[in-house]
């Protein structure tokens, strides 16, 4: 079974017929690391989902300053919500990491395929809702918690990027410097 | 072995927001390339064209070496830590940014456009005590010679800065050759060509193209054309 449909079947069960006609409106590609799927300034068309390989997003402000929104390994969605609901120009890059396989859903596709598939309706809103908890999560966590207790918690979550990820990528992810970072670090090993 | 990176000058970023016309030889701003970030601990190079009268408001900086050539026209500037300054063409100008300093730079002339080059180097330690510099140099001196514009060391040729990092300048005339001596091991080159044509090494680079240059002693410049050059030698980072 697809990646795609492994991700899909874990919601919603599809009748293989269902899963011919989601197929025929998916294109899947794939890009090396390094190279840019998403500029800021551009209008987001398509969502992302990552077959093998890994994915971030992230913002550039005062020139030069990176910060990471999210990542994206196998099986995990990306995109920029903003820009391919509003389909206005958008704030976000998404950059392929490490060689990936990318499957693009277009919004033009996914909404044919909710009048023909309306399961994927139900489907596309359970992840928009599991999203949506996990930004509230995100949201408080950087609100209320240390830097220490916001690099345990994202250590637990996501044990598998710890080991992909650049470490000055974690770092912007957590909301700190890459100097910050290596010291808690150190300290957190300390313990 | 030499190891080389050619930026050709039509691979930069370009952005043109009508006041300001900008070229970035590295990522800036909405220009990102993965592969365009920076040169050891050369992180911008960017080549601006001010329109008269216009110019960058007040904004922040923090953690950076900034280094300013103005190439044709005045750069006026004025910062948080209370200097108010002209800059103009023969001029070198740095900041330190350090702990985080405010400052705005504006085209002070309503006739002509302002040309410059800003260039961001990474400090070898963070929060040093911000400061500013300003000089004025003998471009005479850099006539079929390099002459060092920038510098570590306070006592030394040209402005200083928090990294171990020497820029020179050269004008050298169509048939020239001059020969560049690596000043710290393990340092790399990057070389801007600002106006004309130069054999480096044997690469033929044009106006505005920029080449890296790593794990070298020596590289041999050849003037096909008058030409001037911006040569800067910075730490490289382990990777």
């Amino acid at each position: 079974m697809t990646p795609i449909l492994d991700n899909i079947s874990k919601i919603v069960k599809l009748s293989s017929d269902e899963e011919q006609r989601l197929l025929s409106r998916l294109e899947t590609k794939k890009f090396k690391a390094k190279s840019i799927i998403l500029n800021a300034g551009e209008v987001c068309k398509y969502s992302y989902f990552v077959n093998s390989g890994l994915l971030r997003s992230f913002t550039i402000n005062d020139h030069i300053v990176e910060h990471v929104l999210s990542f994206a390994c196998e099986g995990w969605w990306i995109g920029d919500m903003y820009s391919l609901l509003s389909q206005k120009p958008g704030n976000l890059f998404v950059e392929v990491l490490e060689d990936a396989e990318v499957v693009l859903l277009s919004k033009e596709n996914q909404e044919i395929l909710y009048q023909e598939i309306p399961k994927l309706e139900r489907f596309f809103r359970i992840l928009t809702e599991n999203s949506l908890v996990a930004n509230q999560e995100r949201l408080m966590d950087n609100l209320s918690l240390s830097a220490e207790e916001r690099f345990e918690k994202f250590c637990k979550k996501y044990p598998t990027l710890i080991q992909k990820v650049p470490q000055k990528q974690i770092a912007s992810y957590i909301g700190v410097t890459p100097e910050f970072f290596s010291k808690m670090k150190s300290r957190l090993l300390k313990k | 072995m030499k190891n080389t990176i050619l930026h050709k000058a039509n691979t930069r970023g370009h952005a043109d927001h009508g006041w300001l016309n900008a070229h970035h030889t590295f990522s800036f701003a909405s220009y990102y390339d993965p592969n365009r970030v920076q040169f050891g601990v050369l992180r911008v190079l960017n080549d601006d064209i001010v329109a008269a009268g216009m110019g960058f408001g007040t904004h922040p900086h923090d953690n950076m070496e900034i280094i300013t050539i103005p190439l044709e026209g005045d750069l006026a500037h004025k910062d948080s830590m209370g200097n108010t300054e002209i800059i103009k063409f023969g001029d070198v100008q740095v900041m330190s940014a350090g702990t985080g300093i405010q400052h705005s730079e504006f085209n002070p002339n309503h006739d002509q456009r302002t040309n410059l080059l800003q260039i961001w180097v990474f400090p070898k330690e963070r929060n040093v005590e911000p400061r500013y510099q300003q000089i004025t140099l003998d471009t005479s001196d850099r006539h079929n010679k390099f002459q060092q514009i920038l510098s570590p060391n306070s006592d030394d040729d040209g402005v200083w800065i928090h990294q171990d990092a020497w820029f020179h300048m050269g004008n050298l005339d169509a048939g020239t050759t001059v020969n560049y001596q690596r000043k710290l091991e393990g340092n790399g080159l990057y070389i801007f060509v600002i106006k004309g044509s130069v054999k480096v090494d044997g690469q033929q680079l044009e106006q505005r193209d920029g080449l890296g240059i790593t794990d070298f002693d020596e590289v041999i410049f050849e003037a096909t054309s008058d030409t001037e050059l911006l040569l800067m030698e910075v730490p490289m980072l382990a990777n």
